[in-house]
């Protein structure tokens, strides 16, 4: 399980970071990132990205989880441990996006 | 100086107690049917950091059930007020349609991950290697990554058809990376969430071989077009 809390924040946060650095309103004069932290940001895209891959060739091996996608689509799948969950989130409560979820159509199928 | 999060419809409902960045409270600037929301910034640029960037996607996802959004990049700063009425006046058009293109509806994103396949391995080649081998080991090579991409497009196109069926406009990309196949967005009306998370689940289960993941529902930061 922890792997697959460690899965769905590492692909939520790579959507993250896809959208709310590189698309938007974009106020011309004022954006304030530096190229050196992009490239730093970026880098750690890959970095995630590899992360997925190596959580996937552990699953392969591994007991079946439990599918996300048959929670609500906005929720936290209620069999993960939340406080171990926002552990790894930002530290407010207030700052939490309602929404958190990855509907993984693999673990689905491997349910079925 | 001024942070800004988002720009949305009027009129604005009461905004629900949020702490922008450096926890300071979260505003309103109102111009026609517009509004810009922000907070008051004050010492060095917001540095990238993930608690920061969560911070202010909260900012915007918590305007999202009352409003029509237009979320802006992250690290955006006005100078004062001043800026922010210039710069509500000079795009009020361009915000109002980018605000109707977006009203009602989400963004999800879509990842499909498939199977990486081998780096093509053609026979070394030989110390007496001629030239004749070795043009024809570099075409087998060659033609090894087009039937790649030819694979990579026709199942990324099949798999892309049943979900923008669901979505008012797209945005993806094909192999962006050896073991992505598709990278897509869906702009979708918020009711459709649920039929586009059975579609999610349907296709994995018509395509052992890849896995997708899901996530959303996201501001509509794929379809502002930079406004």
């Amino acid at each position: 399980m922890r792997e697959h809390l460690l899965a769905e924040r590492d692909v939520t946060l790579l959507d993250l970071l896809d959208r709310i650095l590189d698309k938007g309103v974009i106020i011309s004069g004022d954006i304030t990132i530096s190229v050196a932290n992009v490239d730093l940001i970026y880098l750690g895209l890959r970095l995630l990205l590899t992360s997925v891959d190596n959580l996937e060739a552990m699953r392969a091996g591994g007991p079946t989880l439990r599918a996300a996608s048959e929670q609500p689509f906005h929720a936290l799948p209620s069999e993960v441990d939340q406080s171990s969950a926002l552990a790894q989130r930002p530290s407010s409560a207030a700052q939490q996006p309602h929404r958190r979820a990855c509907a993984d159509a693999a673990e689905a199928r491997d349910r079925s | 100086m001024l942070y800004l999060y988002a720009i949305i419809n009027r009129p604005v409902t009461p905004l629900p107690p949020l702490r922008g960045l450096a926890e300071q409270a979260v505003q309103c600037g109102e111009r026609g049917d517009i509004a810009a929301v922000y907070s008051q910034y004050h010492g060095a640029a917001p540095r990238i950091e993930v608690a920061q960037l969560w911070r202010h996607e909260a900012v915007v996802e918590a305007l999202l059930d009352r409003h029509s959004v237009l979320p802006v990049r992250y690290g955006a700063l006005l100078a004062d007020e001043a800026a922010l009425t210039m710069l509500l006046r000079e795009r009020y058009d361009r915000f109002m349609a980018g605000l109707a293109r977006v009203a009602g509806r989400v963004e999800v994103s879509v990842r499909v991950l498939w199977p990486a396949t081998p780096v093509v391995s053609a026979p070394r080649p030989a110390a007496d290697e001629n030239g004749r081998a070795y043009l024809a080991r570099r075409m087998a090579e060659e033609q090894a990554r087009e039937a790649r991409l030819r694979e990579a497009h026709k199942r990324a196109d099949a798999l892309h058809a049943v979900l923008d069926h669901l979505a008012v406009a797209h945005v993806r990309q094909v192999l962006p990376h050896e073991r992505v196949l598709l990278s897509a967005a869906y702009l979708i009306p918020r009711e459709a969430l649920d039929t586009f998370r059975v579609a999610i689940v349907a296709l994995g289960q018509a395509n052992p071989d890849v896995r997708l993941l899901c996530t959303g529902p996201w501001p509509a930061y794929h379809f502002v077009d930079g406004e």
